[in-house]
């Protein structure tokens, strides 16, 4: 049985995909401090034109440059694997395959739009980017790109991070980027910071404030600044995993895939897998597509109360937002725009629509998965992916209480060889599912609650 | 403030590692990380610790919708060069 399937390089696919050709209820163009819809024009100071065109761009297919193509083969194609050893434990008819992301020089999908975005910020004659990094995932893919490309890169790391997870600094510097602890004294955000709080652990927010103070306010005018989830464009560059796993499926014989699923977080390396396959849900296919996240700290699935009090307090009152709970919510002003916490656009509008099915999972359970993944298929993923094999399995224990053939495909976006702590706890015994007592989780629900619940437009076909 | 919770620990889905809920109550300066809600609302009395240790603004500021990344792109934009003393307007097309 052939187990591990791979494209040559002629095989790669040559094109991205963006959904947001297809989708059904278009994305609202977000608003600015001003109230008005930002201009592509406007985010010029620290994106290169050519990337903020494909940040608003509507082309169903865009082409990859092929030099673009040159650095992505240092990893890719990257090899579909079929979990037939995770099977056999399960014993499920279901045929489960995962794509590797873990493979690439940094460790997890994050490299597939660090060499896109730094190959375009060069061909517009950009010499240095900076960017924010917290535990260095990011971080550590933007300085591969800048080495592979002659890019400078600078990386502010947020403190906390910088002094727990050194490691991944040494790999920013073994790639030749700066990284700096942030709050730094590089920036007049990171000084005025130091001046009142000089033993701040630092925050993202303060981390990529002093990112784009970097790059805007270089006298060269020739630094940019990158992000590595979220915006359209990196979801975009994402897609050729999902699309190179389209053709290891043909290779593999699979005619019909019933389950897509991969764990959400800024949405990337989810909707780089998915998204293809959403666009074959649109035209007809019955799939299911799981964005899974913490049952913790959740997202897209119900959860809180807390985005029902944005409205009250009306702080941001013309900013697409949506309630997490029950119904979503637009504002008069802006029908068709979200609110999620730190997740793509794009993504929340497939979940708006139904064309993707969000689950959340509790901790201890993808624990367990991890370790069942590493003991059969060989792989010790990421913390993150442990919620996509967590979504795996269940979905392959489903197929055998049925009694059916699924094929299940999931995202596995990162080793989890420099994360090792929580399996340590996990180990150590020291992971709980933390259960709330009803009574005071009502009791504090109550202390929040306020306001009424919008209900959201969609087209309903899903 | 209350400290009471300060030691236990959590998974922080945007930095990647484990921390402490004391680093979650005063993410932001002074004022809790915006996720504060999302994070602890099933581990810790959530609600009524925000209550009673932060004012209705601060509150409704971390309960707030976040901006969109690209407004949050563009506001950040405004500030660096008003910190640099560009005090020009951010208009479409200058760069």
């Amino acid at each position: 049985m052939t187990v591990r399937m791979l494209l040559n390089e002629d095989e790669i696919p040559r094109q991205w995909y963006n959904l947001a050709a297809d989708l059904p209820t278009p994305l609202q163009p977000p608003l600015g401090p001003d109230g008005n819809p930002v201009t592509p024009e406007m985010l010029a100071p620290v994106f290169p034109m050519n990337l903020v065109e494909q940040e608003v761009s509507r082309e169903r297919w865009i082409d990859i440059p092929e030099e673009v193509l040159d650095l992505l083969y240092r990893w890719r194609p990257s090899p579909l694997h079929r979990a037939k050893y995770l099977e056999a434990v399960l014993d499920t008819p279901a045929r489960i395959y995962y794509k590797n992301e873990s493979l690439s020089p940094a460790g997890s999908h994050k490299p597939n739009t660090a060499v896109a975005q730094a190959w375009y910020n060069k061909q517009f004659g950009v010499k240095k980017l900076a960017t924010e990094t917290g535990a260095g995932q990011w971080g550590s893919a933007l300085a591969f790109a800048c080495s592979l490309l002659g890019l400078e890169c600078k990386v502010f790391m947020v403190r906390i991070s910088f002094d727990q997870k050194p490691f991944r600094k040494i790999m920013m510097e073994t790639w030749g980027a700066n990284c700096i602890a942030s709050p730094s004294d590089q920036t007049q955000a990171g000084r005025e910071i130091l001046a009142k709080h000089p033993h701040t652990p630092g925050s993202l927010g303060i981390a990529i404030s002093e990112a784009v103070e970097a790059a805007v306010t270089d006298p060269a005018g020739e630094t940019r600044y990158s992000l590595g989830s979220v915006l359209n464009h990196v979801v975009l560059h994402q897609t050729i995993t999902g699309l190179e796993s389209k053709k290891q499926l043909e290779k593999f014989g699979e005619k019909k895939v019933d389950v897509v699923i991969g764990c959400a977080g800024g949405g990337s390396n989810f909707a780089g897998l998915a998204f293809p396959f959403v666009l074959d849900k649109i035209n007809g296919a019955e799939i299911d597509i799981i964005p899974v996240e913490p049952f913790s700290c959740p997202t897209l699935t119900a959860a809180p109360f807390v985005y029902d009090h944005g409205d009250t307090a009306k702080m941001t009152p013309l900013l697409p937002m949506f309630s997490l709970g029950h119904d979503f919510i637009p504002p008069p002003i802006h029908a068709g725009g979200l609110r999620y916490h730190g997740m793509s656009p794009l993504v929340s509008q497939t979940v708006v629509e139904g064309l993707c099915a969000p689950r959340a999972i509790h901790q201890i359970e993808c624990y367990e998965s991890a370790v069942l993944f590493a003991r059969t298929e060989g792989i010790i993923i990421a913390p993150e992916t442990s919620h996509a094999v967590a979504a795996a399995i269940q979905e392959a224990k489903k197929a055998k209480e049925e009694g059916k053939e699924k094929v299940i495909i999931f995202n596995l976006s990162g080793h989890g060889l420099m994360d090792l702590t929580g399996y340590q706890k996990y180990f150590d015994e020291e992971l709980f599912d933390y259960a709330l007592p009803e009574e005071d989780l009502q009791r504090s629900l109550k202390a929040l609650e306020g306001l009424p619940k919008p209900s959201l437009a969609k087209t309903g076909r899903w | 403030m209350d400290t009471t919770h300060d030691s236990r620990e959590i998974y922080c889905r945007r930095l990647g590692h484990y921390l402490t809920f004391e680093y979650c109550r005063a993410e932001s300066g002074p004022r809790p990380c915006r996720k504060i809600l999302d994070c602890w609302y099933d581990k810790i009395p959530i609600g009524e610790y925000l209550r009673e240790n932060y004012s209705p603004g601060e509150i409704a500021g971390i309960a707030g919708p976040p901006p969109a990344k690209a407004a949050t792109l563009v506001d950040l934009i405004e500030r660096a060069r008003r910190r640099a003393g560009d005090s020009r307007p951010l208009e479409p097309g200058r760069e």
